[in-house]
């Protein structure tokens, strides 16, 4: 009997315990929101309650009162956020205090969609998208519209943005309204990385055009340019997730971008070009001689780097290695091989001709919107249009002396660090991290390295580069009204993942020119025919 | 006397009242101990559902799924007039079933033959070993895995050391369903061996006992006891697995994904991320989720009913 009740007390104790565990758990999430909220409240309290009698768009600018804004920003993962004295730097100079979302790099996109879904938005958002789902959210009233803030209460940003640059975050289909603001970088400079101590190795030069790229790419293969005796090179690999009809290849096949006319004033969709086919037989030849990475159609991001790094590969492409050249914290390769030299080759070039079209958009490298919601929208426009200012882009993206540099010269944007900080400039700065990613006078903002032999090797490929390129300013078909939903409907249609599927093959090897050819001819092009004339139509770059 | 009829029913309807009472505060402990569970489906799984309703709206972020407009079906009409759909359709279905096919008797086997190990110290460690992929990451297992079977990895360099041919595993449609297949059954088979060893214990051992004296030998103590003991969780295993059939998990397809298997590896799972994620089309995706488990509701309830028809047991 007594083993009963026991038995009886010991199973009311365990239920209790599974209930009351669950009940915590919910309930500790939601005290926890709770708390949160509370401590925003009370961190706000003075700044809601002066609100109170005012209106937020009669708030000074440059008031006293420091307000908290809840801002979304994406940088890479070595950035630090907590404990950042270029934040608290930051936060000072802008009477703010500042709490920053920092979501993976890799993921930000999902994790910005669900913020955008979520009806709860931070002040300021890096949005990195002026297409379809940006216009959708400017759509849905998510985000403020800049317009009249643009013309009266943003003077750094009116001064450093043009309209061409501005065109690219208007949103057609609601009026041409300014809805985000782009963050621009000026002064591209395009380049293929070579592995020097190779080409040294065996007795070749730089190349120039397709034929002499593949050339090269072909002895990095076959001939042992790392001197160990075993077949484990590559040439190179084809990043067509970053890189698919990239700068630094196209223009040696004269392929033009879909808003640019030829000379008779016809427009073209790229893959109804000459070049095109040019260009994938160029690269189909190079997989099947073996001087390409064979498994190039893995790379969903940046693999093409870490093969890089892991020095199996003699060059690479895509703009994103520009500071290999210089930099110590991205000159991985050095790591694996230490007789390691690199060198800047210019974009590839058509035979015969002395320099590359290069064709240019304005650089926008993503925008920046605020939240229609925000209850300090006055302070948000103010921060922004101080991220457009030189001071705000030497703060976050070259740092505080003693910090992050020992001296930085305005004129030549070079900054000189010991080893410590350049640790700390990895940790603290960030190009990810400025709002804003240019000069007012539209040139360099900085020069990567930390050295003055590093600053002289990236002035001088600088320099040899540019001569060797023809930049093309151009207008893309993105800022058109009705591209988007012409876009949706070729989505629906399929025809961009067969295109990605057959143009992979065809590289490969694994179908013929014909199938690939009449694929091209029969679907693809004609899929894109109410697009085009959207372009067509609007006279765009003429 | 004459009863009216329905106060016969009527009383019988009270009386079974009364006795469904009386079971459960018999077995109020059981009811008790259910509960957590029954607090925990209805918030996280019941209450969501009503975020299905923006399938059948034109979804507005600011206006939220209270205020978004209703849309006619655009939604489901533009689903069921888009070529891709059906392609990730057939694509979805061909996998699931062969992964329904291939998959599902591999922890039934696993489990009889761990059953028949004497070594306990053996058996333990065989279970730890079969157990601990589940317990990694897609990520980091299809890291692995893709190192394992890439052109320069190790089954390559064994199959060209045998005197064979490289195969290009990662990178073509006639394999991708493979090394799916062959990936889930790495990571989970292990694991679903459990449910089959639980049901293996609650086998009475007398029949064995039994069997042994009436002259049976393995085989056909597999074959008379086992598998018939077993039949039960098979089953119900079964219907589950039908029911989950539409959903061939996320990470796994993603990793594997590229454009030389696309034709074959687009999914639900990958279309609805890049349509709804990626490309933004809320309302868009969430009727090609509500499409596909509705799907999954109509395969769950015709296994129950067919197994319900055929050996007189069901889930439910």
């Amino acid at each position: 009997m007594r083993n009963k009740s026991y038995k009886r007390v010991l199973t009311m104790f365990l239920i209790a315990l599974l209930v009351l565990s669950l009940v915590a758990c919910t309930g500790t999430s939601s005290e926890d929101t709770g708390q949160d909220t509370s401590q925003d409240t009370s961190q706000e309290t003075p700044q809601t309650n002066e609100e109170t009698g005012t209106e937020d768009n009669e708030e000074p600018a440059d008031s006293q009162e420091v307000v908290t804004l809840r801002m979304i920003i994406r940088v890479n993962a070595e950035y630090v956020v907590e404990g950042n004295p270029i934040i608290e730097e930051l936060e000072r100079r802008t009477n703010t205090k500042l709490e920053i979302e920092a979501p993976p790099i890799n993921n930000y996109n999902d994790r910005l969609n669900i913020v955008m879904a979520s009806g709860d938005l931070p002040d300021i958002i890096y949005l990195g998208n002026t297409g379809t789902l940006y216009a959708n959210w400017a759509k849905d009233g998510l985000l403020l519209k800049l317009d009249e803030y643009f013309e009266k209460s943003m003077p750094n940003a009116k001064k450093v943005l043009t309209e061409e640059e501005l065109a690219f975050t208007r949103v057609t289909e609601l009026d041409n309204g300014l809805y985000s603001l782009p963050r621009v970088q000026t002064k591209p400079w395009d380049n293929i990385i070579y592995r020097k101590d190779w080409l040294e190795a065996l007795g070749l030069e730089i190349p120039a055009t397709p034929k002499e790229f593949a050339e090269v790419m072909l002895a990095f293969a076959k001939n042992d340019p790392d001197g160990n005796g075993k077949d484990d090179t590559y040439g190179w690999s084809y990043n067509r997730a970053m890189g698919h009809l990239h700068r630094n290849l196209i223009g040696g096949f004269n392929i033009r971008p879909n808003s640019v006319p030829d000379e008779n004033g016809n427009y073209e969709l790229v893959q109804a070009q000459e070049g095109y086919m040019q260009f994938i037989d160029w690269l189909r030849e190079m997989y099947m001689n073996g001087s390409m990475d064979p498994e190039w159609y893995l790379t969903k991001y940046a693999e093409d780097d870490e093969k890089w790094n892991a020095g199996k590969l003699g060059a690479v492409y895509t703009n994103k290695i520009t500071e290999h050249m210089t930099s110590q914290t991205l000159n991985q390769v050095k790591k694996t091989d230490a007789k390691a030299e690199l060198v800047a080759g210019p974009p590839l070039r058509p035979e015969g001709k002395t320099v590359s079209d290069v064709y240019y958009q304005p650089q926008i490298w993503g925008n920046w919107g605020i939240s229609a919601d925000s209850e300090h929208i006055d302070r948000a426009v103010a921060f922004l249009d101080y991220g457009y200012t030189d001071e705000c882009n030497e703060l976050l993206v070259i740092g505080m002396e003693g910090v992050t540099y020992t001296s930085f010269d305005p004129k030549t944007r070079f900054a000189l660090r010991t080893p410590e900080q350049q640790e700390a400039t990895s940790k603290y700065t960030s190009t990810y991290a400025s709002i804003n990613f240019q000069c007012a006078d539209k040139g360099l903002l900085f020069v990567p390295g930390s050295t003055e032999e590093e600053f002289n090797i990236f002035m001088q490929a600088y320099d040899d580069i540019g001569k060797q390129t023809n930049r093309i300013t151009y207008l893309p078909e993105s800022i058109l009204p009705g591209i988007r939903d012409a876009l949706v409907k070729i989505e629906d249609s399929g025809i961009p993942t067969k295109y990605e599927e057959y143009e992979t093959k065809y590289i490969c090897g694994q179908i013929s020119r014909e199938e690939f050819v009449n694929f091209i001819q029969n679907e693809y092009i004609p899929a894109y025919e109410e697009y085009m004339n959207i372009i067509r139509n609007s006279g765009i770059n003429k | 006397m004459n009863v009216k009829p329905s106060k016969v029913n009527n009383r019988a309807y009270i009386k079974g009242l009364s006795s469904i009472w009386h079971y459960i505060l018999k077995k109020r402990y059981l009811y008790i101990m259910c509960i957590p569970g029954m607090i925990y489906l209805i918030i996280f799984r019941y209450i969501p559902m009503y975020g299905i309703i923006i399938a059948f709206q034109d979804f507005n972020f600011k206006r939220g799924i209270f205020g978004s407009p209703f849309n006619n079906f655009a939604n489901f009409k533009q689903l069921f007039g888009s070529e891709a759909f059906y392609n990730v359709l057939s694509n979805s279905l061909i996998l699931s079933t062969l992964r329904l096919i291939i998959t599902f008797p591999i922890p039934i086997i696993l489990a009889l033959l761990l059953n028949e190990i004497r070594n306990q110290a053996f058996k333990r460690a065989s279970q730890t070993f079969m157990y601990l992929p589940h317990f990694i990451s897609w990520v980091v297992l299809g890291g692995i895995l893709s190192n394992f079977l890439s052109m320069e990895g190790l089954v390559n360099t064994l199959i060209e050391t045998l005197g064979g041919q490289k195969i290009n595993f990662l990178g073509s449609a006639e394999w991708f369903r493979a090394v799916i297949i062959g990936g889930n059954i790495w990571k989970e088979a292990g694991w679903g061996t459990i449910i089959y060893l639980a049901g293996l214990s609650a086998i009475n051992p007398e029949y064995y006992e039994v069997a042994t004296v009436d002259g049976a030998n393995r085989y056909q103590k597999l074959w008379y006891i086992t598998l018939p003991g077993l039949a039960n969780t098979i089953v119900v295993m079964l219907i589950l697995s039908v029911g989950g059939l539409m959903n061939n998990g996320f990470e796994q397809i993603y990793l594997f994904q590229n454009g030389l298997n696309i034709s074959v590896s687009e999914v639900f799972e990958t279309y609805t991320y890049r349509i709804g994620i990626v490309g933004g089309r809320y309302s868009y995706s969430a009727a090609v989720g509500l499409f596909k488990s509705v799907v999954a509701a109509v395969l769950l309830f015709s296994t129950n009913y067919l197994a319900n028809k055929i050996r007189g047991g069901s889930l439910y």
